[in-house]
């Protein structure tokens, strides 16, 4: 492996590292407001006519903290990936953080003004970001197949 | 916020990382370009998504075509709504007699009415009750000097619930698919059972079963307590019915019954691009009704289809099958004309009706006061209808001014607020700041209330009384001949029709003429002499008055008591004695007069009436407050004598309300 693809991967691990802590922090972060938002029984997220909120909150925390762990598993997985290439890298580096701010975003944004039985327009964002998720998951898991 | 905007404004995230990150990976134009190629499809996709069905499209072309859904199918996309309605008595109107819906006592209770015990129990699960045999009490009633077999009593299993709220009907169903009314029911307001003699407002009959005789469920409450009813008799060769095959899409009000069927709306909602698409263009959704969106007088239509006194018309109306014709969103009129009396409605009814059509109410009209003002409940429409506010459905005023189908509270159904002045508020705003100037009340008295003047308790029903909705001016013309008390004098109990007149006179500052009242009315309070002399209807309508702590605020309920035991000893009617012995209720309290029992036998109901004046109302009036309308003795008793004179004068034809 040459010095610069070392670099290179050096770099990719360390930017997933970087954000998946940094988004393991946001969105536990949002856990913990949700639990507040409990706490004080603020009818905006309680009252049963807001229940369809709820659940997208709720979403947008599980799913945050769900890819934010799994940026730190590219991370780690880097290393053991060898045979993947940089372009293929790069691109699942791309998916994955995508994944990460499409999918949460688009829970948080449907769950702000939620009509009745379905999600706030904002949850458009939600099917972009599964196929980012999708299409990340796909090429790490190829480039895990592969033989050393 | 437009769709477009809404569009613009998501897009911008994902464009933004595309934007950020393609070009690094695929080089800078390349990826630009790709970046912009993926950003177009993305909104493209969004964009031809949510426009492949335009919100316009959904109408049905044949409403009666579409299919029906039961309300369970509205919770999956509108729970909110659906646990409103469930709260409702809507819902459970009608009811299959299961232990989630029975609210009468099962449990070995007993019921004994005039020597007659009637038992309900459970056995193998089922509801029964062991009354009298409807035959003995048919004989019985006939020839009552004839020697009888002691009375027979025979078994019914209790099959379907009308009621949930005052009361609760138990109905039994025959071998030919009627179901036939009980004669003793549960009356939820005092949680005990009583013989339906007591619930309605009807002479007593000697007949135990006279008030269940001819009254079929698939007849009669089957159209207004339940969603899309189909009668569907079984006729013989000469047409007359042998038993029924009714049908119900559901049994009680439901979804249905105010939005209409919801087979295609909830075919045509399966697909999420259309449910963004109209909800985007917030234009509603045609393929089901939404009675807000309807202009005001189709929208009340949907009430008044139950709430207003209406009769089928024939031509529009499936002959063989009786099927309710009307869908929501509909012109009730193209179904149902609206009648004014009970004479009209006779008229209408009748198949070759002779003569002018009848619309001034007869004095016995069971369902409207002279003035044409409705008496009793399921009549609302027509009242509100009839007042200057509604403007002939052009205007702002609708049921759903005041009322909601989807309650925080089922009591009356009534909006938030809607308790208050704030009602009026709506549209009459300027009273906000003038109000006592309007009212010649104090600001928080009831006085001061706008419905207590203006919507008055001067309806009957479910042995109480209710408010009018005839939104009227206070005038003492509606008030004479009409049956009809006045809204003053169901507060003012102690005071004269003059008063009131002379009172009005006064307030309108001479613009309103006096009219010449006869002696009586100038002398005595109205309420004594409405219930001394005025007809059953009037009688338990100012009986119910003496219940409301507003009225004995401002009348005092230190004379009520001897007044009141003065009414049921001379009240034939068990309704009115049961809202006189109330009135006793409210200013004595439950206990001093719990030894009185309306539906008791008159030798019991004496002793018990001779009771309470020994025990309760033996001290006189208090000197301390005048009653210059009230007829009393020196000694502050009542004048027997002036009660005796007015009671000579009792106009008491024989009524019945059936609500």
């Amino acid at each position: 492996m040459s010095d610069s693809t070392a670099d290179f991967r050096e770099r990719i691990l360390r930017r997933h590292l970087l954000v998946g802590w940094w988004g393991l922090l946001l969105f536990l972060s949002l856990g913990i407001i949700l639990e507040t938002l409990h706490g004080f029984k603020l009818g905006l997220y309680l009252d049963p006519a807001n229940k369809m909120r709820r659940l997208l909150w709720t979403l947008s925390h599980a799913h945050g903290t769900l890819l934010a762990l799994m940026q730190i598993a590219l991370a780690v997985s880097i290393p053991h990936l060898a045979k993947m290439s940089e372009k293929r890298l790069k691109l699942t580096s791309f998916c994955l953080i995508d994944a990460l701010v499409l999918l949460p975003l688009g829970f948080f944004l449907g769950g702000i003004n939620p009509g009745e039985g379905d999600p706030g327009v904002g949850v458009l964002l939600v099917p972009v970001g599964a196929a980012f998720l999708l299409v990340g998951v796909l090429l790490a898991a190829i480039s895990a197949t592969s033989p050393k | 916020m437009s769709p477009e905007l809404w569009f613009a404004l998501l897009l911008i995230v994902p464009a933004g990382l595309l934007l950020w990150q393609l070009p690094r990976i695929v080089g800078k134009a390349r990826g630009t370009l790709l970046a912009l190629t993926l950003t177009g499809v993305i909104g493209g996709g969004w964009w031809v998504w949510c426009r492949a069905h335009a919100p316009d499209s959904g109408t049905p072309a044949d409403w009666s075509a579409v299919d029906p859904v039961p309300s369970e199918t509205c919770a999956k996309c509108h729970d909110d709504h659906y646990q409103s309605w469930r709260r409702t008595y809507h819902r459970t109107m009608t009811r299959d007699a299961t232990p989630e819906y029975v609210k009468g006592d099962f449990e070995d209770a007993k019921y004994d009415h005039l020597g007659f015990r009637t038992s309900m129990f459970r056995r193998d699960g089922e509801f029964q009750m062991d009354t009298m045999d409807p035959n003995w009490a048919l004989m019985r009633a006939k020839e009552p000097q004839r020697p009888m077999p002691p009375p027979g009593v025979r078994r019914y299993q209790v099959k379907r619930l009308v009621g949930s709220h005052w009361m609760q009907e138990c109905l039994y169903q025959d071998g030919v698919g009627a179901y036939h009314r009980l004669p003793v029911l549960y009356h939820i307001a005092e949680k005990r059972w009583i013989h339906n003699h007591g619930a309605f407002l009807a002479p007593e009959s000697p007949d135990f079963w006279a008030k269940c005789r001819g009254v079929v469920w698939n007849e009669t409450c089957l159209f207004c307590h339940n969603t899309r009813p189909v009668k569907n008799p079984q006729r013989d060769a000469r047409g007359r019915t042998i038993s029924y095959e009714s049908s119900v899409n559901e049994l009680g009000i439901s979804c249905e019954a105010c939005h209409g069927p919801g087979g295609d709306h909830v075919r045509l909602n399966q697909d999420p691009a259309r449910r963004y698409s109209i909800r985007l263009t917030e234009r509603g959704d045609p393929s089901i009704v939404h009675p807000a969106r309807l202009p005001p007088a189709r929208r009340d239509e949907i009430c008044a289809r139950c709430h207003g006194a209406t009769v089928p018309r024939p031509e529009a109306w499936d002959r063989v099958r009786v099927n309710d014709p009307f869908i929501a969103g509909q012109e009730l009129s193209r179904f149902n004309t609206l009648f004014h009396s009970e004479a009209e409605r006779d008229y209408l009814l009748a198949n070759k009706p002779e003569g002018p059509k009848p619309i001034k109410p007869a004095s016995n009209d069971g369902r409207f006061w002279g003035d044409g003002t409705p008496l009793t409940t399921a009549l609302e429409y027509n009242g509100m209808a009839m007042s200057a506010c509604y403007e002939n459905g052009r205007g702002k005023l609708s049921c759903l001014s005041c009322h909601q189908g989807h309650p925080h509270d089922p009591n009356f159904m009534l909006k938030p607020g809607m308790q208050s002045n704030e009602a009026c508020y709506q549209c009459h705003q300027e009273y906000r700041a003038k109000l006592t100037e309007h009212t010649h009340h104090p600001a928080d008295s009831s006085g001061s209330l706008c419905y207590n003047c203006h919507m008055p308790h001067q309806v009957f029903s479910l042995l109480a009384t209710h408010r009018s909705h005839r939104i009227q001016r206070l005038s003492v013309a509606d008030s004479r001949g009409t049956g009809k008390p006045h809204a003053c004098n169901l507060c003012h109990l102690d005071k004269s029709l003059g008063w009131t007149q002379k009172e009005l006179v006064a307030w309108s500052g001479g613009r309103t003429q006096a009219m010449t009242l006869t002696e009586e009315e100038a002398k005595w309070s109205s309420a004594v002499l409405h219930l001394m002399t005025s007809d059953a209807r009037t009688r338990a309508i100012v009986a119910g008055a003496f219940a409301q702590q507003s009225a004995l605020q401002a009348s005092g309920a230190e004379w009520t008591g001897e007044f009141l035991a003065t009414v049921l000893e001379h009240e034939r009617y068990p309704a009115v004695r049961y809202l006189a012995h109330r009135g006793m209720r409210a200013a004595y309290g439950d206990e001093a007069v719990r030894g009185y029992d309306y539906l008791a036998g008159p030798p019991t109901r004496k002793q018990q009436l001779e009771q309470l004046r020994r025990d309760v109302f033996a001290a006189p009036i208090p000197a301390g407050r005048s009653y210059p309308y009230l007829p009393l003795t020196p000694q502050h008793r009542l004048d027997g004598a002036v009660i005796q004179q007015m009671l000579q004068k009792r106009h008491d034809p024989d009524v019945t309300i059936n609500e």
